[in-house]
């Protein structure tokens, strides 16, 4: 029942994006699962476009913010103004009070501006001049951002790269897809025409159940093989946090309630580990990020437990 | 409730091996008793019949203790224990149906092979037990891992037995022995020859075929001369006109110290023969702390000897008691009336004689002069036995002889008395030491003589003087006792004398270590040690007591841990490996980095043949591992499914054809994760 429901999501998705259903699923899962995304690739890939289709398929309010170099976190927290008539200040929120925030090129911010938005991500609240206001729950950071070696670029600092649950490269389309791309009418239309399939309060409730999903001591066991051979195994600079692991589990647990089941199991935890864990690792040897492949050579040797 | 059938005749086997040494001693019906419920079991089980209810079950256990009541009424010896074990192990096979069940079985399996203890404790005995207790062992093993190959059981099954060894011989040396016999009650005498009460015609030889050891003796310095070794058991003093009875009220010796001019000292080690008599060489003048000596010369134990028994004993080497008072009308007395004819050749014989050693010489020459045959069948004697035998048939064994002398010197007036025990023995070239065989029982005269006291007369030795040289063989005609042994196996006797020999010198040593390690040894073993036992018996209490609370503590801990626990989840690792080793054999490995699903595709594509069992194994196995509520019977199913799955091995050719076609069709299988 709930995996034809998401599989709908995913084909409304796939219709303006094509050929990238495995990164939508994996969006998804990202966001039911609570946390921010982080799409990460080449400039006129679509990652702008995913992000907006999601959101808008999910039915939430929807606001965009274009990260550039003079970008101040009152642009996006939203500021006081001295209202004349009323003779005090009154608060003009900013972009972040909605419930999908898309973050664009947000390492073309200032790190200033990139850690205004660490409170809001984390705690779900923003503090404006000494005043803290709630966001209305559900809050997501959709942000997507260039690789790091292009121009004018501030790289996230590893405490914001820890706040986005996932991060996903989108990828050049493939060449049937591309052709279609080629043949069709624009993008902008197409997402205007998408239609939301859930309400606010169809994602609370997903979110809810996804976090009653059973993970079995035999699980945890597998997770814990894992983390535990980042913190140990001489491949890595920094072994994953427990902010990580909890990750892991929450994003194990969504990829397995999209898949129909109750319980997850380390097959689960195994399609969301690059995407979880890749942006969090370095190698030890140049402090680079790992390459996908390499990265699941080296979690395949951790046992699962029989 | 798991129902496995196919552990019971394993089980029925550790029964089978632990029961066979008492199968000569139990009642014939427990033996029927027990093939016929270890057969219906087995039976039950080939044609999957449900065994029979808990009704028939306690009325079978009903009528198998009524009928060990009618068998033993009051006597309760280890016979009848042994036989109420055997019924239970009878029955208990027939409700077997958890692993509790069985583990009890073969638990109940090692309580019966202890059991042989009560019956016998030779070194055959011993070794059967280790052999007995190694294969339960293996049972307890295979019950437990029932896929481990049978060689890895055993082995095992030995190692656990070598690692007790230390823990045996501590504890057979330390723990207190208790005197008298292992819980009170004594072992049953059925079945073994000894030397009876009553000498009648007959009886000693019936002895003669026995080959059986009846005791063995070590000198401290040479063994005396064989015609120097007569072992007096018994003295016959009371004649009824066919058999001699013993006094049964005998004085205590004043003091049989004193005289000791060929003094021999030797330890004698005596095999159970159920009465109290102690055998001592001609005449004891020392005897062992636990004996009593009478004022015939004759040695008893205070208690029946139902175990092998060690004593040392001095004695004096001659063949007369030296003077001692006129004994009493007692040995002269005879029945009024009976073998008339032997009264009167006595008459003739001791006519104008007063010497005691004429008349004793008159009578010898009668039976040299006589042509008697020393046979070991004799003709049956009639009303008149001492005349049939001297008139009549002249053919007899030493009983005949000794009672028909000791006849004829009351009927002269001169006191005598018919000596039971053993003459000579085998000397054992392993370890210089005396066997004496049942075959050696003999019959000899002691009669009495003012100046010399009681003179030992061994009337055998005039007829047949060969039976006193050589043995009980030597006295008899070629022939009289030839066996099939010595028929068909004559040209290799040299040698199983050899190994005969070699053996019970084995086996006395083995008795000397183990069967005879009594209260007094273990007191000396340890004293030597620099232990004084009364010492020891504090700290041991203590120990005994730590260790039994620390078990309790144990068991309480155990109790609280397994407390609500109904099923280990270690189960379902043991299944999925069992199924991970089948697929292995199958082509199929799973690395450790594999998850179960990942796995199964990999199996499906690699053999499609097997995708729906692995599918439903694994599965039932995610169920287990992951969810939450697995279900009732998800574990059974799950057991049940591995158990089933048995692959063909994998066939190269096959393999490569199929796997380009099964991909994408499996991979759809699973294509939800």
């Amino acid at each position: 029942m709930t995996t034809e429901r998401f599989e709908h999501i995913v084909e409304r998705v796939s219709g303006v994006i094509l050929g990238k259903k495995p990164q939508i699923r994996l969006a998804l899962a990202c966001l039911f699962a609570g946390g921010h995304l982080l799409i990460e690739d080449r400039p006129g890939i679509g990652k702008t476009t995913l992000a907006k289709a999601l959101a808008r398929c999910l039915g939430l309010a929807f606001q965009r913010v274009q990260f550039t170099s003079d970008m101040l976190p009152g642009d996006i927290l939203g500021v006081s103004i001295f209202d004349q008539n009323a003779g005090s200040f009154s608060f003009h929120p900013g972009p972040i009070f909605t419930q999908v925030l898309l973050v664009d090129e947000i390492n073309r911010g200032m790190p200033k501006t990139q850690s205004a938005l660490l409170e809001a991500m984390e705690e779900g609240q923003v503090t404006v001049e000494g005043e803290t206001r709630r966001l209305i729950p559900p809050f997501f950071v959709i942000a997507t951002q260039n690789p790091l070696e292009y121009a004018g670029t501030f790289p996230l600092p590893e405490s914001q790269m820890d706040r986005f649950l996932m991060r996903i490269n989108v990828g050049y389309p493939g060449r049937s897809a591309e052709k279609a791309i080629l043949q069709g009418g624009g993008t902008q239309k197409k997402l205007s025409g998408i239609k939301p399939c859930m309400t606010k309060e169809d994602v609370t409730e997903i979110q809810e159940k996804i976090s009653a999903v059973h993970l079995s001591d035999t699980f945890l066991e597998y997770l814990q093989n894992i983390v535990h051979y980042t913190r140990n195994s001489p491949h890595f600079h920094i072994g994953l946090s427990p902010r990580a692991g909890i990750a892991l589990a929450m994003a194990a647990r969504s990829w397995a309630y999209m898949h129909g089941r109750e319980y997850a199991v380390p097959e689960d935890l195994k399609k969301v580990l690059f995407q979880v864990a890749g942006h969090r690792l370095r190698s030890r040897n140049d402090r680079m990020e790992i390459q996908e492949a390499r990265l699941m050579t080296l979690f395949s040797e951790v046992p699962v437990p029989v | 409730m798991d129902d496995k059938k196919e552990y019971i005749p394993s089980i029925l086997l550790a029964l089978f091996v632990a029961m066979l040494p008492h199968l000569t001693d139990l009642p014939l019906w427990v033996v029927v008793w027990c093939a016929f419920m270890w057969a219906y079991v087995l039976v039950c089980m080939k044609y999957n019949r449900p065994p029979p209810g808990r009704l028939v079950r306690n009325l079978l256990a009903v009528i198998g203790i009524v009928g060990l009541l009618l068998t033993y009424r009051i006597r309760i010896d280890a016979s009848a224990y042994i036989s109420l074990l055997a019924l239970m192990a009878a029955i208990k096979p027939l409700e077997i149906s958890t692993h509790r069940d069985r583990m009890i079985t073969v638990f109940l399996a090692y309580f019966i092979v202890i059991t042989s203890l009560l019956q016998s404790e030779t070194l055959l005995a011993a070794v059967y037990m280790f052999i007995s207790v190694l294969v339960t062992t293996a049972v307890l093993v295979h019950i437990n891992d029932p896929e481990g190959r049978l060689r890895d059981q055993f082995r095992l099954s030995a190692i656990i037995l070598a690692q007790a060894v230390p823990v045996m011989l501590a504890l057979f040396f330390l723990f207190p022995r208790m005197e008298g016999s292992l819980v009170g009650f004594t072992r049953s005498g059925s079945g073994i020859t000894g030397f009876s009460e009553t000498l009648r015609p007959g009886g000693v030889s019936r002895l003669v075929e026995d080959n059986s050891v009846a005791f063995r003796v070590e000198f401290e310095a040479d063994i005396p001369d064989v015609h120097h070794l007569y072992w007096r058991g018994i003295v016959f003093v009371h004649f009824d006109g066919t058999s001699w009875r013993y006094e049964r009220r005998l004085r205590e010796a004043a003091d049989p110290a004193g005289m000791a001019d060929h003094a021999s000292t030797y330890r004698v080690t005596l095999e159970p023969h159920h009465s109290r008599w102690l055998f001592a060489m001609d005449f004891p003048v020392q005897i062992p702390d636990s004996g009593r000596m009478h004022d015939d010369f004759t040695v008893t134990s205070q208690s029946p000897v139902s175990r092998t028994m060690r004593y040392e004993m001095k004695s004096d080497i001659r063949d007369h008691t030296g003077e001692t008072d006129f004994p009493g009308d007692a040995y002269i007395r005879l029945p009024v009336s009976g073998n008339p004819e032997s009264r009167t050749l006595a008459k003739r014989l001791s006519a104008n004689k007063t010497d005691t050693a004429d008349i004793v010489n008159s009578v010898l020459n009668y039976f040299r002069d006589h042509d008697f045959v020393y046979t070991l069948t004799p003709p049956l004697a009639g009303r008149n036995p001492v005349d049939d035998f001297l008139f009549e048939s002249r053919r007899g064994y030493c009983e005949h002889y000794a009672s028909a002398f000791a006849f004829l010197m009351r009927s002269a007036g001169v006191p005598a008395r018919v000596v039971g025990g053993y003459q000579g023995g085998e000397i054992n070239p392993y370890g210089n030491y005396l066997i004496v065989r049942q075959s050696y029982a003999h019959a000899w005269t002691e009669v009495w003589d003012q100046d010399r006291g009681w003179l030992r007369v061994d009337p055998t030795n005039v007829v047949s003087p060969g039976r006193i040289a050589s043995g009980p063989e030597g006295g008899l005609a070629p022939g009289e006792l030839a066996g099939f042994a010595d028929k068909y196996l004559a040209p290799f006797s040299a040698f199983i004398r050899q190994a005969r020999y070699g053996w019970d010198a084995f086996s006395k040593n083995w008795q000397a270590w183990f069967e005879g390690y009594s209260y007094e040894q273990q007191k000396a073993f340890l004293e030597r040690l620099g232990i004084s036992y009364s010492y020891l018996t504090g700290p041991l209490l203590l120990l005994m007591a730590g260790i039994f609370s620390v078990f309790l503590f144990i068991g309480a801990y155990l109790f609280l841990q397994l407390r609500g626990k109904t099923e280990l989840p270690d189960n379902v690792k043991k299944r999925y490996k069992q199924f991970l080793q089948k697929m292995s054999r199958a082509g199929v490995e799973k690395r450790p980095g594999e998850g179960p699903v990942e796995f199964a595709e990999k199996a499906s594509c690699t053999r499609p043949d097997l995708e729906s069992f692995v599918r439903e194994i694994t599965d039932l196995y995610i169920m287990l591992r992951y969810s939450p509520i697995p279900g009732d019977d998800a574990y059974l199913r799950f057991e049940k499914a591995v158990k089933k799955f048995a692959p063909m091995p994998m066939r190269k050719k096959q393999n490569r054809s199929t796997v380009k076609g099964a991909k994408h069709t499996d991979i759809k299988k699973y294509k939800k994760i």
